[in-house]
């Protein structure tokens, strides 16, 4: 049926089509749009704060900086050692992540798709952890940590971070595997495929979603975690971005320096927020390449 | 062939269970079986058997003299049950409110319109950034001097709720729920998809050509196909959820407030608060003791709920 | 092949990326040298090479205090030949010392605040006692004890059976801080000195469209201190610590307790900005600094908090708490904070810790403290800085001295944290009534006795 669009017979089927199309799913496009806007003037209202003045901060919190302070940014950057911290930070979690994946992909491989004595027991176990409040293994583990040297090193804080991930990539991992049909694992056999090889050129390809999610979700995770950070290292060349924040945050709340405080979590948040969209085109591709097979 | 099997699935665990032995599961333990004794976090323990416990739980004691045997009054801990309490609020509110957005979300998103990678980044946001920051953009949300909310409503011509104190006693539980969702439904909405896109779209494409409706569709196509997902998503929310510390922690600034007390926020006062220094480390454990007891049932309930056979694709 | 190459890629990565982190591990030991004691008399001397301080302290690297210490650090090197290797934790450092303690970790000497400190570590017996070297000389000033230095009764404040373990740094009082321009726009020549002056204050101010005072009422440490100062200008000094400490619990039928909450409704009802309840800390305070309100009461780090939040014109004066009249206390009576050095009992070098103390407090490092951290400071002959003036003429005036919640907090932590702060806010903020209030008090303290 054709409409008239602004009393005009529009001459373009498609794009008279395509409009029309759109405008009658208008209504979904509500809520994700309202959300967006929000988060939008949310990250916009963090970095103009990043820009203003203490004094404007709290008196004009909404509005615009009335001169964009840059050297908000600087001064940041200088009296808190960022860019060694950012170092610290990527080489931290980059090392835990990809030490998580190589150590849960195949554990969770094995307990998901293998069936053994104690499978669900060993699964159930590692799940288990995730119900440990953090603070509660401080005291052992410094104790441990402190008895085999680790305090105060990076190594250390890495092995820290990939332990602690266990439960929920795990958990995560554990759940793609299953999700996988077992004629491919058949089919990859048949075909004369070493178990590692079923392993290696079947399954892990097939499960990279959930790969890629626990990267993800570990990466953001490590990236902002400062609590053990706190207690496993001293020595300030070591620390990482969030440790970095957290001392900013500690003293820039009480000398009144909020906007140094913004300017500082901006900083944080740039290389997550790279990471993330970097990755999550990953994502995609896994998705669909995984759709494909 | 068994041989290698076996040699490989030796290979494939050896390292994580040996790092989570030594780095996790024992100082765990250890911490756990703290609960018995009392300990200021440095020089002597005292076991005191189970008495942290009868000291959060009074349901334990039982006092034939009073009125009410199975609640003898002195094991009445201030805020034990209230953090029980407002932690259960959070886990069961919190997770209706997420997982409906969630899913609400998902769909819309999947339907086929336009931005959908946009509006999936744009909405996992704030997950990425540092809850520092996140606290103190909700605290001026809620200012109830010049907040936003507050703006918002006056320009709605709501004055009289425009005055509320959202981070006052009676609402403050609320207030920070609604912002800890706002984040959560980010982080599930990837989850979500990601399960929806692996679906492959010759599935949607016959059903519709078998004439089922949207709804139809949701619930007979999509649902089952990401049920495991779906799974994974709602158990991790409730031990994530169970344990929440710091945002609550934060949001009214230089102390907790009582009621925002969550269990998890209540160990960490009794074992490292540093303005009080309670330093009761045996009691820290029981309440972790009793938080890992309230993890190990939820997993088993959602485990016993959302067990099914696995659904394959043809 | 496209994943052996990735595989190899991830275990070049991960090989690299170790060995890059694999730095010098915690600090080693060096060889123990017996310190031998001092005689009173001798000046301070190079003690022998190569020792290393472990100094955890309580600031973050960016505050100014931090800059300050590390200078004295390089200082003290530089005449002793003894190096302080300065750990900066922020404010968990306490917490952290208990761990690190606990597994062996070598520290000699730490910071903290003295309340925290005196219920937690000291009281733990981590502290080293330094009763036998007060008499030392002074740094730089030959001939005149280190305890001389002090402001009177600071040393005694926090001492644990009779023995000196803490040595203060930083000196803190509350006061009710306010805007000049305020009170002379009000027409206020006088300063209140009573509570019934005081209310009158408040009336003034509030004629004038302001709001009289600002509250951050999600803090209850900040709401406590109007509840402690009126039970100590009504019943003086110790009578909280009392009422917190008798298991009958009988102590809080004293009708000061009910006076007390109700002179503290009064203010909340009439006086304190609304919406007070809902303010998520700073936001009260902003209010300060954004010239809504007039007053509020606060340590004596208010001033160097709002300093860049207020307009260049603004000044800064400081009320004493006034005087209930027919009460036990006295308007001059302050509550003293304090922030404490403590040599740790199992440091090897005790005594050149309390070297590196007596190296701060000199006079000159103490003026040094005060202009740059605009911090009160313990010492006697050194000022206040400019900002928070009025606290040192509190200090100078002061008649007693108690513990900020007359000592509750760092006494009985728990009890603090679970009776009195939570129900105390209710009252406050004006949820219950004050004989609801008492009544409460005095079940909670029965049932917090019967388990503790």
């Amino acid at each position: 049926m054709s409409q008239k669009v602004g009393g005009t017979k529009v001459n373009t089927q498609r794009w008279r089509g395509s409009i029309v199309k759109e405008l009658r799913r208008i209504h979904l496009y509500a809520l994700p749009v309202l959300w967006s806007v929000f988060n939008i003037f949310c990250v916009y209202w963090i970095v103009m704060s990043s820009l203003k003045s203490n004094r404007e901060v709290f008196r004009a919190p909404w509005g615009l900086p009335a001169e964009p302070q840059f050297e908000n940014y600087s001064e940041i950057w200088q009296v808190a050692n960022l860019g060694l911290e950012l170092r610290n930070s990527v080489i931290i979690t980059g090392a835990s992540v990809l030490l998580i994946l190589i150590l849960c992909a195949p554990a969770a491989y094995v307990l998901s798709r293998m069936k053994f004595r104690g499978s669900g027991w060993l699964t159930s176990i590692f799940v288990a952890g995730a119900g440990v409040p953090g603070a509660m293994l401080i005291i052992p583990l410094f104790v441990i940590m402190s008895d085999l040297g680790l305090i105060d090193t990076l190594h250390g804080l890495i092995l820290i971070y990939t332990t602690v991930s266990i439960p929920f990539s795990m958990f995560v991992l554990t759940g793609f595997f299953r999700t996988l049909p077992t004629e491919f694992e058949e089919a990859a056999r048949i075909d004369g495929c070493s178990e590692f090889g079923v392993f290696w050129r079947v399954m892990l390809p097939l499960v990279s979603p959930g790969l890629i999610t626990v990267a993800i979700f570990n990466f953001v995770a490590i990236w902002n975690e400062y609590t053990l950070a706190l207690v496993f290292i001293q020595d300030k060349a070591k620390m990482p971005l969030a440790r970095g924040l957290y001392a900013i945050a500690g003293s820039m709340i009480y000398t009144g320096n909020w906007v140094g405080l913004f300017a500082a979590v901006v900083i944080v948040m740039v290389p997550s927020i790279i990471v993330y969209i970097l990755l999550s085109e990953r994502l995609i591709e896994g998705i669909t390449a995984g759709a494909l097979k | 062939m068994y041989k290698g099997r076996t040699r490989l699935i030796v290979a494939f665990l050896l390292p994580a269970t040996l790092l989570y032995a030594v780095f996790f599961a024992w100082p765990a333990l250890q911490s756990l079986y703290l609960s018995l004794f009392e300990w200021s976090g440095i020089g002597e323990k005292t076991y005191v058997g189970l008495r942290n416990f009868r000291e959060l739980l009074p349901i334990l004691e039982v006092n034939v003299d009073s009125q009410f045997p199975f609640l003898h009054p002195s094991y009445r801990d201030v805020f034990f049950w209230p953090s029980v309490e407002h932690t259960l609020i959070i886990v069961i509110l919190g997770g209706v409110i997420t997982f409906g957005l969630a899913f609400v979300l998902t769909t819309v998103l999947s339907s086929g319109i336009r931005g959908k990678k946009f509006f999936r980044m744009v909405i996992f946001a704030p997950n990425v950034v540092a809850a520092i920051a996140l606290s103190l953009l909700w605290a001026q949300i809620y200012n109830p001097r010049h907040g936003l909310l507050k703006n918002i409503l006056l320009r709605l011509g709501q004055e009289e709720l425009a005055k509320t104190p959202w981070l006052g006693p009676d609402r403050a539980l609320i207030s920070t729920l609604v912002a800890m969702c706002w984040v959560w439904v980010g982080f599930n909405l990837v989850l979500l998809l990601a399960a929806v896109d692996q679906i492959p779209q010759d599935l949607f494409d016959a059903a519709k050509v078998d004439g089922a409706n949207p709804f139809q569709i949701f619930t007979k196509v999509t649902i089952p196909l990401i049920w495991d997902v779906v799974t994974i998503a709602v158990i991790n929310f409730s031990i994530t959820a169970l344990r929440v510390l710091e945002f609550p922690f934060i949001i009214k600034g230089l102390q907790c407030p009582p009621q925002l007390y969550t269990l998890a926020i209540y160990n960490y006062v009794l074992g490292f608060g540093r303005r009080e220094p309670i330093w009761r480390m045996g009691k820290a454990a029981a309440v972790a003791v009793l938080m890992q007891i309230m993890v190990i049932m939820l997993i088993l309930v959602f485990m016993r709920l959302f067990r099914r056979e696995t659904v394959e694709y043809s | 092949m496209k994943t052996a190459a990735r595989l190899t890629l991830a275990i070049v990565t991960i090989t690299a990326l170790l060995l890059t982190s694999c730095g010098p591990k915690a600090t080693p030991t060096p060889t123990p040298v017996k310190a031998t004691p001092i005689p009173v008399e001798a000046t301070p001397t190079t003690a022998p090479e190569g020792i290393t301080l472990e100094f955890w302290s309580m600031w973050n690297e960016p505050e100014p205090q931090a800059a300050v210490l590390k200078k004295y650090a390089e200082g003290f090197e530089a005449e002793t030949g003894i190096k302080v290797n300065i750990t900066f934790n922020g404010r968990e450092n306490q917490t952290l010392l208990r761990t690190a303690l606990g597994a062996g970790t070598k520290i000699d000497l730490m910071d903290q605040d003295g309340a925290p400190l005196a219920g937690g570590l000291m009281k733990e017996g981590q502290g080293y006692a330094l009763d036998d070297w007060l008499d030392e000389d002074a740094w730089g000033e030959e001939g005149r004890p280190f305890g001389d230095i002090f402001s009177p009764g600071l040393l005694e404040q926090f001492q644990l059976e009779g023995k000196t373990y803490l040595i203060p740094h930083t000196l803190i009082t509350y006061a009710i801080w306010y805007d000049k321009r305020d009170f002379a726009e009000a027409g206020i020549e006088a300063l209140p000195e009573t509570w019934d002056e005081f209310l009158e204050t408040c009336e003034k101010i509030k004629a004038t469209g302001v709001e009289p005072i600002a509250q951050d009422a999600g803090v209850p440490f900040y709401n406590i201190i109007w509840f402690f100062y009126l039970v100590e200008r009504l019943k003086g000094p110790g009578f909280l610590l009392a009422a917190a400490e008798d298991p009958t619990g009988k102590l809080w039928d004293d009708p000061a307790f009910v006076k007390a909450a109700e002179m503290e409704r009064e203010l909340w009802d009439n006086y304190v900005i609304e919406g007070a309840e809902g303010f998520a800390w700073p936001q009260g305070q902003a209010t300060l600094a954004d010239d809504i309100s007039a007053m509020e009461l606060c340590g004596s780090w208010l001033p160097n908090e709002l300093k860049d939040a207020v307009d260049p014109e603004f000044e800064w004066g400081g009320l004493p708490f006034p005087a209930v009249e027919g009460g036990e206390g006295k308007g001059t009576d302050i509550p003293v904070v304090m922030l404490d050095f403590m040599v740790l009992k199992d440091s090897e070098y005790p005594h050149e810790a309390f070297a590196f103390i007596r190296y701060c407090l000199s006079k000159e490092n103490v003026k040094i403290w005060a202009d740059e951290t605009i911090s009160g400071v313990p010492r006697k002959d050194v000022d206040f800085p400019d900002l928070i003036a009025d606290a040192k003429v509190m200090f100078d005036n002061a008649t007693a001295f108690f513990d900020e919640v007359d000592g509750v907090v760092f006494k009985h932590a728990e009890y603090a944290n679970d009776v009195l702060f939570p129900t105390h806010d209710e009252v406050f903020m004006g949820r219950t009534t004050p004989e609801e209030f008492v009544a409460r008090m005095k079940e909670l303290t029965i049932t917090y006795w019967e388990t503790h």
